[in-house]
């Protein structure tokens, strides 16, 4: 079975209500696989549930073809890093590195040679004989991910390992894990609420929303091709309108707008959300509109613009409703516009993305 | 990775199984361990309170009756003892709060110096019985004592007065340790906010620090309360004719053999001890929820005037509490207090049986109740907290009452139940050290199980879940982990219980026998025989050997210093 890991209709129920409703999820050999939500969409749940730590109430999870439902965290024998590190605090760096080993009764000289090796690979050799509080948080959770791998798990299971650090250091370190996954070939399960970590290191995203799976894909796929208004919001950003689509044009009731755009012709006379990025809109203050639909073009007053290093955030009032425009800076800078001047904005036809309301 | 074979999972299976057993054998043992020693004794009390008795037979001759609660509260001077417990209880909590909050606010929202030493002289009254202060008082004030002789004067320290001088100064540390706690926990930055509001330092006290702490200062009241009324060794000492309801069980049952008016009383006694533990722990819980995590400020300098303030005032209780004990060593070296002024140590050969030891006695007793009583609570703490069993909430129950029990009708209880052949117990405990040990460890139950459940609280769960994801099975991850990660409240744990078992008077003094004295014990029989000058030589003896052993038990559990590193790879 190329399979790892299969999750067949699992929920879970505390209490009357579901915190995570029919899962259904096949996770590969080698992969890194993210689940991401935001607080509360039951996606520690699915992971402490393949973990071991929570009972499954409905469904199957199997892994290499066995039922994993009524096995104890120790005989899944998964390896798994902990949000708060949750290393032991009464023992040295390779005391905790070595716990795992000697739970598995690995010989001593055996367990010696791993630590090394292990310190090694996550790059704390001078650590060893260090106890957790003298180390850094990153090198804390380096410690951690060390002792996760020592007893050579085929799955490691990462529940917002990063959360707790500097956001520079967070940077860094994603990037280690995710080369040393590809090193070593291990299947990582990854859960965080930040959608630029699970972006730029996942194999796939799966995006949860109360309970359940908005959509699993590749990153570029999540971010492009949103499968539902939920991911659309909750990865990057979005401007949103609602409306109906008639005749290749999106209609606001009562409002002006005829935006023409790019849809589903099954959705011809329904009434659909529409979105469309940021970065999508461009800023046309001077150029040449002619060959642009007119229905797109809209006149508005920027309210303020935010200074994002590679990108300027802009802040247009369109009159009934403002929208975020992303520039690059060096276009902006070019533009001269400042705050409280007039900003014709055109949104491409082929930037909107629709969500049928039905 | 290889395909595990059925039998293996059969064999994990099992020791799954074994594990969850293990818990419920254990906790489930813990509280038929409770049930026999806590609920079963009491339960007796309240059923005796309420059986008939023939005061020819000296027994209970079976029946129910209200007769026994009839001829309590019929007799004017049965009743008077209710009066003065809960007078001296009302005095005593009304002075000892308010000294304890003026101290605790001293030393944690001023900046006086030498805060840690305050600190810790204001623990010195745990070091000894609670007869100490009793002691101390009359050899100053007494009829005889120095300061009555030195200054002539004229006043009566024995009586009410005396017992609430002595509640105060015996429960000023428990006051005092919650009231800290309270003042520190809560964020003072309140107080700062007020005042760059432009609230004047008395408006700012009582407007914010008084209402952020109320909870904490009515649980210290409760607190105080409680051990005011359920003290036997004070009352005992400098009470004199005034008689409480403490006092009253012991005379009734050891002076006239008259149990059944010991059991009524008893039950008397249970009821305002009970409502003011409930209060305690009712305030406790909602103090707890007031507390904030936030890290500490710097406090601002206090001005000169308050702070000459607090300076004299911390260092006038401080001086106090050292004195009821220094009097009391002192005197134990003068052959004659206020008549022979010469040095002796004479005082120290103990004419009494048992002799010196009896401290021995004690020392061993105390050390098998430090060591049982702490593993137990800690086991205990551990079941409820973390593996949390379906009967985890009637086990924390039953380990949280034995605080509401005062301790001399948890002994009134242990002596009638197990004198009789009630589960065969009596051979074994009956007159028998083991009596005592059993007692001492259920008297302080509560203390030790909840220190240790509010430990388990601070272990991240994930920390027992690394290590069995690690594949530690439960023993090996307690062995390993939790003990480990607990050693320090552990430690605490020890000396708390070794301290209470040395000092107890009330829950033991109905348990010794002619084959086992214990020191607390002596020093109160050689007090009430007048021989003053042995009574000191003993407690003074408790207190140094309670000294030492805490000194002792300190070393070993000091923490190992940990460096931060300066962090490079980051």
């Amino acid at each position: 079975m190329a399979d790892n890991l299969v999750l067949e209709g699992v929920s879970k129920k505390f209490g009357k209500s579901y915190a995570v409703r029919n899962i259904n999820l096949e996770i590969r050999d080698g992969e890194f696989l993210t689940l991401l939500g935001p607080s509360g969409c039951g996606k520690t749940t699915t992971l402490r549930m393949i973990a071991g730590f929570e009972t499954i109430t409905e469904g199957t999870i199997t892994y290499k073809g066995k039922v994993l439902n009524n096995l104890t965290p120790q005989q899944r024998k998964f390896g798994i890093v902990f949000q708060s590190y949750a290393l032991f605090p009464h023992m040295r760096v390779d005391e905790n590195i070595a716990f795992g080993l000697k739970m598995q009764k690995y010989p001593k000289d055996k367990i010696d040679s791993r630590i090394d090796e292990l310190l090694g690979i996550v790059g704390l050799e001078n650590a060893k004989k260090k106890y957790p509080a003298e180390l850094s948080g990153g090198m804390q959770q380096r410690v951690a991910l060390a002792r996760a791998l020592a007893p050579h798990p085929d799955v490691i299971l990462l529940d917002e390992p990063l959360s707790a650090l500097d956001a520079k250091i967070r940077v860094k370190l994603r990037a280690e894990i995710k080369q040393l996954q590809v090193k070593l070939g291990v299947t990582m399960i990854y859960v965080t609420h930040d959608q630029e970590e699970a972006l730029s290191i996942s194999d796939r995203v799966v995006v949860m929303n109360q309970g359940v799976i908005e959509q699993v894909d590749v990153p570029v796929q999540i971010y492009k091709n949103p499968k539902s208004e939920y991911v659309a919001d909750f990865v990057g950003s979005n401007n949103f309108c609602e409306g109906k689509l008639e005749n290749g044009r999106l209609r606001i009731d009562g409002k002006p707008y005829k935006f023409k755009l790019d849809y589903d012709p099954s959705l011809e006379l329904k009434p659909v959300t529409a979105a469309i990025r940021p970065e999508r809109i461009e800023v046309v203050n001077g150029v040449d509109t002619s060959k642009m639909d007119p229905g797109n073009i809209l006149h508005g007053e920027l309210l303020v613009y935010t200074f994002l290093g590679l990108i300027v955030r802009m802040i247009v009032d369109i009159g009934d409703k403002k929208i975020n425009v992303d520039v690059l800076e060096k276009n902006f800078s070019k533009k001269n516009i400042s705050n409280g001047d007039k900003v014709d904005l055109y949104l491409p036809p082929e930037g909107f993305i629709t969500f049928s309301k039905e | 990775m290889s395909t595990v074979s059925v039998q293996e999972i059969n064999g994990e299976k099992q020791k799954v199984l074994s594990e969850k057993f293990l818990v419920y054998l254990v906790g489930g043992l813990i509280g038929i361990f409770l049930i026999i020693f806590m609920l079963l004794p009491v339960g007796n009390i309240l059923r005796l309170s309420v059986t008939e008795y023939s005061s020819e037979a000296h027994d209970f001759i079976g029946g129910f009756t209200f007769k026994n609660f009839i001829n309590y509260f019929s007799k004017p001077v049965m009743i008077q003892s209710l009066y003065h417990s809960l007078w001296i209880a009302v005095w005593s909590t009304i002075f000892t709060t308010i000294l304890a909050f003026m101290f605790a606010y001293g030393l944690t929202r001023t900046t006086i110096r030498w805060k840690k030493t305050l600190y810790y002289v204001a623990m010195v009254p745990l070091v000894a019985p609670s007869l100490l202060q009793a002691m101390a008082l009359i050899s100053l004030f007494g009829s005889n004592g120095l300061l009555t002789q030195l200054f002539h004067l004229n006043w009566n320290i024995y009586g009410a007065n005396g017992i609430i001088i002595s509640e105060v100064l015996y429960s000023f540390p428990h006051a005092m340790v919650i009231l800290y706690t309270t003042l520190s926990a809560v964020d003072s930055r309140l107080d700062e906010a007020a005042a760059s509001l432009g609230a004047p330092g008395i408006t700012t006290f009582f407007k914010i620090t008084l209402p952020t702490t109320k909870y904490g200062i009515f649980s210290a009241a409760a607190l105080v309360f409680n051990l005011a009324i359920t003290d036997f060794g004070n009352p005992i000492i400098i009470g004199r004719g005034y008689h409480v309801l403490s006092t009253e069980i012991y005379l009734q049952v050891i002076g006239m053999q008259r149990f059944d008016l010991g059991t009524t009383i008893a039950v008397i006694l249970l009821v305002p001890s009970l409502i003011a533990f409930m209060l305690n722990y009712y305030f406790t819980k909602k103090s707890n929820a007031m507390i904030s995590s936030l890290a500490k400020p710097e406090i601002p300098p206090t001005r000169p005037l308050k702070k000459a303030a607090f300076t004299i005032f911390s260092w006038t209780i401080a001086f106090i509490l050292v004195s009821v004990l220094g009097v009391i060593v002192v005197k134990s070296f003068f052959k004659v207090w206020m008549y022979n002024w010469s040095f002796t140590t004479s005082h120290y050969h103990f004419k009494i049986p048992g002799g010196t030891g009896v401290l021995w006695t004690s020392f061993w007793i105390s050390a098998i109740v430090a060591i049982v009583g702490s593993l137990l609570t800690m086991l205990n703490g551990y079941i409820i907290e973390k593996k949390k069993p379906f009967f985890a909430q009637p086990l924390y129950l039953l380990s949280v009452v034995p605080a509401a029990i005062p301790g001399l009708v948890m002994g009134l209880g242990y002596i009638l139940i197990f004198n009789t052949r009630f589960l065969n117990l009596d051979n074994i405990f009956y007159g028998k050290a083991s009596i005592v040990i059993v007692n001492v460890i259920v008297a302080n139950f509560t203390l030790g199980t909840l220190s240790s459940i509010s430990n388990m609280k601070n272990i991240d769960n994930s920390m027992e879940e690394a290590a069995t994801s690690l594949g530690a099975d439960t023993v090996r991850s307690f062995v390993r982990v939790i003990f480990p990660l607990n050693r320090v409240s552990f430690m605490s744990n020890v000396i708390y219980y070794f301290m209470r078992s040395m000092v107890t008077i009330s829950a033991v003094i109905f348990l010794v026998s002619p084959d086992v004295h214990l020191a607390a014990i002596a020093v109160i029989n050689l007090e009430k025989d007048g021989l003053e000058g042995p009574s000191s030589a003993m407690a003074t003896l408790i207190v140094v050997v309670v000294f030492i052993t805490i000194g002792l038990l300190a070393l070993f559990t000091r923490q190992k210093k940990v460096s931060k590193v300066v962090d490079i790879e980051d």
